[in-house]
């Protein structure tokens, strides 16, 4: 490290500011890669993983990807990303079994790093030992400077790793890591909170559910939201006169999206005798709910359940709707909120972690109490019964997007991040590595 | 009847997983003592437990679906061989009618016919309708059939696009069916959409036995703690427990001390494990997880209510248990919920899909001890009147000897 920041009696700030403009202008550090840690690279639906790492990559930051597997089918849906990504992208396999290979590494590991080994099979037995010493292997082999886990729960599997990497380690975690993983065991993430110099979230609310995970609250942390590149959202078509109101809902049918609720509140709004169809995109596993909820509101005419849909396909019924539905009940940020808006279309949406953050009430769209259907039936005829408020929500819903949400200001914020991390000394000391 | 002093009605069950829920347990057991020689159709071996031994209930084992195929060759040829020494003209049209030209669908049409063919049957029972479509070959036996309609595969799954064998096979089953059962008028009514003829069908609603549950001899609520609510099922979607979760938090910020316990387990336990966790009801609100029927009871003596919030039911039998017990119980009004409740007399009816109506019943039950009291001894009443084990058991009985007299008639 060539400018090691002087040390102060005062303690630095928990939260990073990332406003400060160094990213831009800083060169990305000369020696040793930052590490991204993925389950599966390329995928579809974590398109924010494969953005972050080209954009990176293409600022001049040195970066590789491990993952556990990277299908040659995936890599066919992001065309020219293997001319950046392919040297880049490592694939470390789960180790399942002793097969002869597994222990011809198991012995040579056990030569070079006997001490760390030996640790491992203290900690956790001989056979999970060994499997995660030789799992992380890949990662060790890069010599990272930094390494970011992209999931608290994927960087909770390799807290030993974490431990004794003697590197800066930070992890990204989303709303499934804070609400869903290891509900039911106390302290879930203690092995972890000690390893870490620094973690990411997508927003304040996500930072709050992370404190009553037993987060520390001293560790340093930045908050950046999820981006999009708004000029690859063409504006809505303007709203035609007549005809019945056109609401839309996308996102996998799963009970966390709250797809009921928006029937309830459709239901509710054409009781009031607004003519409205509602369309929905995605599958899941809670279709039976939904369709039997469509049957059972008598809805079954004015819903049309369309499946999943390719992106751009998405994007057009977007800018063929008069108003985004989203009545989620768990969602760590929702992109497909925020595409709404960057297509200017207003949104309805719940109170639900980020999506208070995503929108801003009354100003890009109205945002209610999460399980409270009638609420948003309320929003919904205000603006079913009022285009001018559509047309004014919507253009400031595109705005929004492109002043706050945009891809180059997520990755200067990733930069500064990083900078801010890789100033400060590393917590793992630990230098086994 | 004559036919009885020859020899009992002998009734194979098919379609039903082992062991079975309590109520089609209490069911099978129950015929049993009626005289009806109750043969269950099941996979793999006769289960060791005393308990089957001592029942009464007899097993027809059957393929595992699971093992390899030269071992289901060899199972299926067994039955075959018998069938055609047996009687080798029909063995020989029952070979016929499973084989066709693609092997996999000739081995489940065969896995689903032949085993079944070998004893002299009189009647076919499918407590489930999706066991009924599964098997149609044992339609065209010649014997007796009786398939019982019992909520959410007449309600839910026909309205879901991914189980259109389901919905094609409903009408096709209730043409091809002697007799069939509906467990409430709401089911029947239902089922008619999907082309049953009324003239075949019968209404026998669930029971329990008022002996097995039998009120807490304490005044429902120890004076100034907390009321605790009960619910009781598998953790599923469809019986919404998350509503009565809701309903929990909004009671409680009315200043009422409502709790709420939750006996089951099943795929929705994330989501109402994340809905306590959201709401900040860890102390309040308690998955308990699966219990035996024995701890269920004790649960149901121990609680000072009941409470349903399901979007779809025939006739809950976890109600009819908590009626039986005493409680006050507040139900949604769903399916044949409202043949069991009748609302302000031995109960509470609110509709589906609506927590507010929810906690303002329980918010009544819970302030009114004077009401909750009474709401629970009507109840009690209610079941001893009208949902009798026995009173069902010999209208099944009688079902079922029906259909095989109709049969009889039928095939002359």
């Amino acid at each position: 490290m060539t400018a090691a920041p002087v040390a102060s009696t005062e303690r630095p700030p928990v939260r990073f500011d990332l406003a400060r403009p160094e990213g831009a202008t800083r060169r990305p550090p000369a020696s040793g890669p930052i590490v991204l840690v993925v389950p599966t690279f390329p995928k579809l639906s974590e398109t924010f993983v494969v953005r972050h790492a080209v954009g990176l990559v293409e600022r001049g930051w040195d970066v590789q990807v491990v993952c556990r597997s990277s299908p040659t089918a995936a890599w066919r849906a992001f065309p020219g990303l293997d001319a950046t990504m392919a040297q880049r992208v490592h694939v470390a396999p789960p180790i399942a079994r002793a097969e002869p290979t597994t222990v011809g590494r198991a012995l040579g590991e056990g030569l070079r790093r006997p001490v760390a080994l030996a640790r491992a099979i203290g900690r956790r037995g001989l056979r999970r030992g060994v499997a995660r010493r030789l799992a992380d292997q890949p990662i060790r082999a890069l010599r990272p400077r930094l390494i970011h886990f992209e999931f608290g729960t994927l960087a909770l599997e390799q807290a030993d790793l974490a431990a004794a990497a003697g590197c800066h380690v930070i992890t990204s975690f989303r709303g499934f890591d804070l609400n869903f993983a290891g509900l039911e065991t106390e302290g879930y993430y203690d092995p972890l909170w000690p390893h870490l110099d620094a973690a990411h979230l997508l927003g304040e609310d996500l930072w709050r559910r992370a404190l009553a995970r037993g987060c520390p609250e001293d560790l340093p942390h930045a908050l950046i939201p999820p981006a999009l590149d708004p000029d690859s959202y063409p504006p809505r078509h303007s709203s035609r006169a007549g005809g019945p109101l056109r609401v839309l809902s996308v996102g996998r049918l799963e009970w966390k999206k709250g797809t009921e609720h928006a029937l309830q509140a459709v239901a509710m709004l054409r009781q009031a005798g607004v003519d409205c169809r509602l369309r929905i995109v995605g599958e899941g596993a809670h279709l039976p709910a939904v369709t039997y909820a469509c049957h059972d509101l008598g809805l079954s005419d004015a819903t049309e359940l369309l499946g999943a849909r390719p992106h751009a396909e998405v994007i057009e019924e977007m800018r063929a709707a008069d108003i985004f539905l989203h009545l989620a009940v768990s969602e760590g940020f929702c992109n497909a909120v925020l595409e709404a808006q960057a297509v200017g279309l207003p949104v309805v949406c719940s109170d639900a972690d980020g999506l208070r953050e995503n929108v801003d009430d009354a100003t890009t769209g109205f945002v209610v109490p999460r399980r409270r259907p009638e609420r948003a039936a309320e929003a919904l005829q205000r603006l079913a019964n009022d285009p001018e408020l559509r047309g004014r929500m919507g253009a400031a819903g595109r705005a929004r997007v492109r002043r706050h949400f945009t891809l180059d200001r997520q990755l200067d914020a990733f930069e500064s991040f990083y900078h801010q991390v890789l100033d400060r000394p590393p917590r793992a000391g630990g230098g086994a590595r | 009847m004559s036919r009885r002093t020859e020899r009992p009605l002998r009734m194979l069950i098919v379609g039903s997983e082992w062991p079975a829920p309590t109520f089609l347990d209490r069911l099978f057991r129950g015929l049993a003592t009626r005289g009806i020689e109750v043969w269950i159709a099941g996979r793999g071996w006769r289960p060791r437990r005393r308990a089957f031994r001592e029942s009464g209930l007899r097993w027809l084992g059957l393929p595992r679906l699971d093992r390899p195929l030269p071992w289901r060759l060899v199972y299926l040829a067994h039955h075959a061989g018998g069938l055609l020494v047996g009687n080798p003209l029909r063995g020989y049209e029952l070979l016929r009618r499973s084989v066709g030209p693609r092997l996999r669908q000739s081995l489940r049409r065969a896995d689903r016919l032949l085993p079944y063919a070998r004893k002299p049957f009189e009647v076919f029972y499918f407590p489930w309708n999706g066991g009924a479509v599964n098997h149609p070959g044992l339609f065209h036996l010649d014997v007796a059939t009786v398939v019982s309609c019992r909520g959410s595969q007449i309600q839910i799954a026909p309205h879901d696009p991914r189980r259109a064998v389901l919905r094609r096979g409903l009408p096709r089953t209730f043409a091809a069916a002697t007799r069939v059962h509906c467990v409430s008028q709401a089911i029947l009514d239902e089922a008619l959409a999907w082309g049953l003829d009324p003239a075949k069908a019968e209404i026998i609603r669930p029971a329990v036995d008022p002996q097995l549950f039998s009120p807490a001899d304490r005044p429902l609520r120890p004076a100034g703690g907390p009321f605790r609510f009960l619910t009781v099922g598998s953790l599923i979607w469809r019986k919404a427990f998350h509503d009565a979760i809701v309903a929990i938090h909004r009671a409680r910020a009315r200043g009422l001390d409502v709790r709420l316990d939750i006996v089951g387990e099943g795929p929705e336990r994330q989501h109402l494990r994340f809905t306590i966790a959201d709401l900040g009801l860890e102390d309040v609100v308690r998955l308990r997880g699966f219990e035996p029927p024995t701890t269920v009871r004790e649960r149901l003596r121990a609680a000072d209510g009941f409470v349903l919030p399901s979007l779809s039911e025939g006739i809950s039998n976890a109600v009819l248990e908590a009626m039986a017990t005493g409680l006050p119980t507040i139900s949604t009004d769903c399916g044949g919920m409202a043949e069991a409740i009748t609302s302000e007399v031995d109960g509470l009816l609110v509709p589906t899909r609506d927590p507010d109506a929810l906690a303002e019943a329980m918010a009544r039950v819970a302030s009114d001890p004077d009401l909750a009291t009474g709401l629970g001894e009507a109840a009690r009443r209610r079941i001893e009147r009208d949902f009798r084990l026995d009173a069902q058991l010999d209208a099944f009985a009688r079902l079922l000897e029906g259909a095989v007299a109709d049969q009889r008639a039928r095939s002359r």
